[in-house]
């Protein structure tokens, strides 16, 4: 924006005469500071005399001049005096460049660093000066026949010349992620017999952590590692097979397809097993990550030939996460532009950007900050409730919640420290409550002697024993017995159990193959297949009577899930999932949570909470919000999110709910990069790309400080252009149907966007009618944006609202203002005829062409924006190129 | 050769360009005991502007202009025979020089500490057999000759004289080229703009010259003007304070016989000499 001046300095510019100026060319050098082992600039300018230089000629700065956000670096060309080959670099006299005090070795002369000022001469005898041009010396050349030296002066020279790579970072010896994690072994669960489980992947190369329900088995004592020399399948080798009977059996594996650790990565420079460089393409190759934020690849061309090394690799990474403004400045470090030398604006994305947050796979959820008695792997990409309880009888009362028919009474039936006990005396006693386990883990807590029938189809029963078709396991604690049953078939018995007086754990799990698998206090005992019967309404617990004395049995803690657990920890709580979102910047608004479920008679509540930004982590959370009408989140926007699933069954129902996926919506003013990791380009490419992902504008002032701006002009205007001020001519005048773009598309891979005069509700006569469909398209497919933002509906939004109207245009001569800048506001007045101007009663203003004749005016008091500008300092003159601005 | 003769009726002088420049200024060579902004304006070879002190304006309180002699930004020591103090308005003063950080020794002429001073300007051409080798130079003023103002020095020109003119030129016509830009607004008014060449001068002078009957042995003295920029001292007894920074103005130079007497050793030498600005 306009260069700041004093009103002195703007008053002695708008003088028709008496008014004197000068052309001031100063330059600092540059030397190698050796102690600091970094290029340095001389504290101070040093002024070139007026007869060493000669009239830079013309100084111009372009923007959008092509089509819009196509922005032009300026240049200046300066020919000081050489005819001692001062400009030619040498340690020794004349030259410019000779070593001093400061620089013992010399000045360097490339990257010499030249500034123009305009100056005029004020009032108070002063000098007021205004910076028309900095810029850094790109190219020498003698020019023998007039004794000059030329010098190629950019402004843009830093950001040009810099590799866009340097903003990654240099990654050294870091080890390969594994590339397979957890993954299921062939068979499981364990059948409890194969002794032999085979990998999925091939290309194994090494195997580590074997789990067993998530618990890892010891290498050796649990199992032994077979690693195949022709690339296949590697074997895992049960030392017990049984002891792994129904249980999830996973490997972590390395592949021959390894994965870094670092995501963003841009260079594999290097490959290493066990410390030693592999050779790129004989012994592997590798994919960088592409459009997508994650892991390079890494493959091995022969993998038995690495069997059991440790992979390391050196490169580069790019950095994630990083706003637009915070990717401009990496690139502006990168270049050398230091943060005194730049001024960049944040990026508040004109109307907001729709953004989201997605949880909808297994590790989505499992990122959770709270997960309480659920699970994320029964249906990969859902969450169930986990463990439902049948009773604890904490309650004290059997009779209720849930009530227990006493099928038949020969003893007592009452509540003892929170347990159900059951006496027999003569004939056995039984009670039931209804239960729907037929899949899935039935747990509970037993001690004495009697028989839980943990599926039964009726509660039909003789005296006390279920007639219906049932399964059950009878237990004996003074035999050391337990025996898997069904009506009239004992199915499995594990004997020689210590089960003692006390209360034990007995779970049962059954697959939907029918496989049952009888865990004690979490080890497994009985392991067996029977598909019989698969219905169940109700459980029965049965005491026995033995024929003499009394018999007791307790049970107590009765849960039933439909994961398949034998030893994972037993959970009575409330099922709630929490789910913690840095939205990277405090949202303009929250919107809809999008959820989606099968609720299977129960319900599920949802709530959200926000938080501020507290050095990198959520501050205090305010209190949570149920959804408003429409799924509309009612917490207000703040940078972290927080969002809460309460999942309730239908009371008596032992059946989830399933929550599938959510979708956290809200709108961002601000544009974050989910990576800043370039392989090509420079770091002016890079910045004119974000440039124009958000209509914004970039460049180099006059004072060579480096700008990231909005384009959208605002503010009074920086000067009055009219004929009797400062306009010499206006000509090249343009209705801008050219530049009219009435349909937005922008390509945002996966999406393409578009935006119309339909989405606008424009009224007719539309642009389109009046010019025909004319698109502008803008292409994002390189950038990705971080919480789903959809940056091209915006900016197909932004490029049909700032195109679908002509914007005049004209070219201005004036005389100079120095302090005007592009995008500089001004006001244009102009009546193309001289005669028309002709003043009456010696007021300009009431000239007829404006008196009189409004139509015949170009332009009066239009408020345009400058988009070129060049400057002729020797001729004290300026080319404006104006765009008119559009309320 | 003796001095140059700077008194009235003088022929025009040449001058080697002066040894203080804007390289010194550059370097940090130029220091003064008050009025720093104003420092380089001794040096800008513009009549019409001064370095001057800033606040000691009162006699007896000394103001010292102090400068090395630089080329690039190496300090050069060079021998001065002639020392040109223009546009002053010092009543006790003194200007002394010195080699390698010595003694600072009373320039010859240059000492009116102890006698008023009553003159604008104090031009000082010793015999070149006589000058001095120098690389700084030391003024300090003390009075002034209206009391008690503050001290100016217009021009401080140290040089080495290279010839004087044996006869007076028959065509000295100095023209100022203006550095004045006109922008004609579209109402058809005129905007005027002086662009400087120095903190005070917007125009160049510029002037033909025309010396008759040179003797041939002389005319090479004339023609090695065109190497570099010189000091031109058009009327040294007339106009004494008018010392011009020159170049010879490119395809202007002219050296023939006299056609009266082609055999005589009498030579005709035309040339245009034309301001290059500040030193």
């Amino acid at each position: 924006m306009a260069i700041a001046v004093s009103q002195a300095y703007k008053d002695v510019q708008a003088r028709r005469g008496g008014k004197t100026a000068r052309v001031v060319v100063q330059y600092k050098r540059r030397y190698f500071d050796t102690g600091a082992v970094a290029f340095a600039y001389e504290p101070n300018w040093h002024t070139l005399a007026q007869r060493d230089f000669l009239d830079p000629g013309e100084i111009v700065n372009q923007l959008d001049v092509a089509e819009p956000s196509i922005f032009k670096s300026s240049t200046v060309t300066l020919r000081p005096n050489n005819t001692r080959n001062q400009w030619v670099r040498s340690v020794n006299d004349p030259s410019v460049f000779a070593a001093d005090a400061l620089a013992p070795n010399g000045y360097y002369d490339d990257q010499t660093l030249f500034q123009i000022l305009y100056s005029f001469l004020l009032p108070d005898g002063t000098w007021g000066d205004c910076a028309q041009f900095t810029g850094f010396a790109a190219d020498y050349t003698p020019l023998p026949r007039t004794g000059e030296m030329q010098i190629l002066v950019s402004a843009s020279l830093l950001a040009e010349k810099c590799a866009a790579v340097k903003v990654n970072t240099t990654v050294t010896g870091e080890a390969v992620a594994n590339s397979v994690v957890n993954e299921p072994l062939n068979p499981s669960p364990g059948d409890g017999t194969t002794a032999v489980l085979k990998t999925t992947s091939t290309g194994v190369i090494k195997v580590v952590n074997v789990k067993a329900n998530g618990v890892a088995l010891t290498l050796t004592t649990d199992y032994s590692v077979s690693i195949p020399t022709d690339g296949t399948a590697a074997a895992i080798t049960l030392v017990s097979p049984a002891a792994q009977n129904g249980k999830v059996l996973t490997a972590t594996l390395i592949t021959k397809n390894l994965l870094t650790a670092s995501q963003a990565v841009t260079l594999i420079k290097t490959v290493y097993a066990d410390g030693v460089a592999l050779a790129q393409g004989g012994d592997y190759t590798y994919a960088l990550p592409t459009s997508l934020v994650g892991p390079a690849q890494i493959t091995l061309v022969d993998p038995t030939l690495w069997i059991g090394k440790a992979f390391t690799w050196d490169g580069a990474k790019g950095q994630l996460t990083k706003k637009v403004e915070e990717a401009v400045a990496l690139y502006c470090d990168a270049s050398g532009i230091g943060s005194g030398s730049r001024n960049i604006q944040p990026v508040i994305f004109p109307g907001g950007l729709s953004s989201s947050k997605t949880v909808d796979t297994e590790s989505d959820w499992e990122a959770g900050t709270l997960l309480q008695n659920l699970t994320t792997t029964l249906t990969p990409g859902s969450i169930f409730k986990k463990w439902f309880l049948i009773d604890d009888f904490s309650d004290g009362d059997y009779t209720a919640n849930p009530p227990w028919t006493v099928a038949a009474n020969n003893g007592s039936v009452s509540i003892v420290s929170s347990a159900l006990q059951l006496t027999a005396t003569n004939l056995l006693t039984s009670v039931y409550t209804a239960s729907q386990f037929t899949l899935g883990t039935f747990r509970y807590r037993f001690k004495g002697v009697g028989s839980v029938y943990f599926m039964a189809d009726s509660n039909a029963n003789s005296g006390g024993n279920p007639t219906g078709n049932w399964y059950r396991l009878t237990i004996d604690n003074v035999a050391g017995t337990v025996s898997f049953v069904r009506p009239f078939f004992t199915i499995a018995t594990a004997s020689g159990l210590s089960l003692g007086s006390g209360f034990n754990e007995f779970r049962v799990t059954r697959d939907a193959g029918g496989n049952f698998n009888v865990f004690l206090n979490g080890t497994q005992i009985i392991s067996a297949a029977d598909s019989t019967y698969s219905a169940s309404s109700y459980m029965f617990v049965v005491c026995p009577w033995n024929g003499a004395g009394t018999v007791t049995a307790a049970i107590t803690d009765i849960y039933t899930s439909s994961e398949l657990d034998g030893i994972g920890a037993v959970s009575g709580s409330a099922t709630i999932a929490e789910l913690v979102f840095n939205l990277l910047a405090t949202p303009a608004a929250l919107g809809m949570l999008d959820h989606f479920e099968v609720l299977n008679g129960g319900a599920v509540v949802y709530k959200t909470a926000s938080a501020p930004d507290s050095a990198g982590s959520p501050g205090t959370w305010d209190a949570l919000q149920v959804l408003g009408a429409g799924n509309q989140m009612a917490s207000t926007p703040r940078q972290w999110l927080k969002l809460r699933v309460e999942i309730n069954p239908g009371t008596g129902l032992y059946v989830s709910p399933e929550v599938q996926k959510l979708v956290a919506h809200f709108t961002s003013s601000t544009v974050t990069l989910s990576q800043v990791a370039p392989t090509s380009g420079t770091a002016w490419d890079k910045i004119q790309v974000y440039a124009r992902m958000c209509n914004y504008e970039t460049g180099w002032d006059a004072s060579g400080v480096f700008f990231f701006r909005s384009r959208t002009v605002s503010g009074a205007a920086v000067l009055a252009l009219d004929p009797w001020t400062n306009v010499i001519h206006v000509d090249d005048t343009h209705p801008g149907w050219d530049r009219v773009f009435n349909i937005g598309h922008a390509s945002q891979p996966p999406y393409e966007y578009y935006y119309t005069k339909t989405d606008a509700g424009e009224a007719e006569p539309t642009s389109e009618r009046r010019f025909g469909p004319i698109q502008r398209d803008l292409d994002f497919s390189g950038e990705l944006v971080a919480n789903d933002a959809q940056i091209g509906k915006a900016a197909a939004q932004t490029a049909y609202q700032d195109n679908y109207r002509p914007r005049w245009r004209c070219r201005a001569q004036t005389k100079l203002a120095p302090w005007l800048e592009l995008s500089d506001p001004v006001t244009l007045t102009f009546v193309p005829d001289r005669k028309l101007l002709e003043s009456i009663a010696g007021d300009p203003l009431q000239a007829s062409g404006f008196a009189g004749a409004q139509g015949v005016a170009l332009a009066v008091n239009k408020k345009m924006k400058i988009v070129g500008i060049t400057k002729k300092l020797a001729a004290a003159t300026a080319d404006l190129l104006l765009e008119e601005i559009l309320s | 050769m003796g001095a140059m003769v700077l008194t009235a009726g003088a022929a025009p002088a040449f001058l080697a360009k002066p040894f203080v420049t804007t390289d010194a200024l550059n370097a940090g060579g130029i220091v003064v005991s008050s009025g720093d902004a104003f420092k380089q304006r001794a040096i800008d070879m513009s009549q019409k502007t001064a370095a001057t002190s800033q606040g000691q304006d009162t006699d007896g309180v000394a103001w010292t202009w102090q400068a090395k002699q630089y080329e690039g930004s190496t300090v050069a020591a060079k021998t001065a025979d002639c020392l040109a103090l223009l546009n002053i308005n010092f009543k006790r003063f003194k200007v002394e020089y010195r080699l390698n950080g010595g003694a600072w020794t009373i320039f010859p002429g240059a000492d009116y500490t102890g006698a008023d001073f009553a003159a604008d300007h104090l031009i000082l051409p010793l015999d070149p057999a006589a000058g001095v080798t120098i690389d700084e130079w030391l003024v300090t003023a003390t009075h002034t000759q209206t009391p008690n103002q503050e001290k100016s020095l217009g021009l401080f020109l140290p040089s080495v004289q290279k010839f004087q003119a044996s006869r007076g030129t028959s065509d000295l016509n100095m023209k100022p080229e203006e550095q004045v830009v006109t922008v004609k607004l579209f109402d058809g008014t005129l905007d005027q703009t002086n662009i400087l060449h120095n903190d005070a001068d917007f125009d160049f002078m510029r002037t033909p010259l025309l010396f008759l009957a040179v003797p041939d042995t002389e005319e090479p003295s004339y023609a090695a003007l065109r190497g570099d920029f010189f000091l031109f001292v058009p009327q040294p007894g007339k106009y004494p304070n008018q010392w011009f920074l020159c170049r010879v103005a490119p395809n202007t130079y002219n050296a023939a016989p006299l056609s009266m007497d082609r055999d005589s050793r009498l030579m005709r030498v035309a040339l245009s000499v034309e301001e290059v600005g500040g030193a």
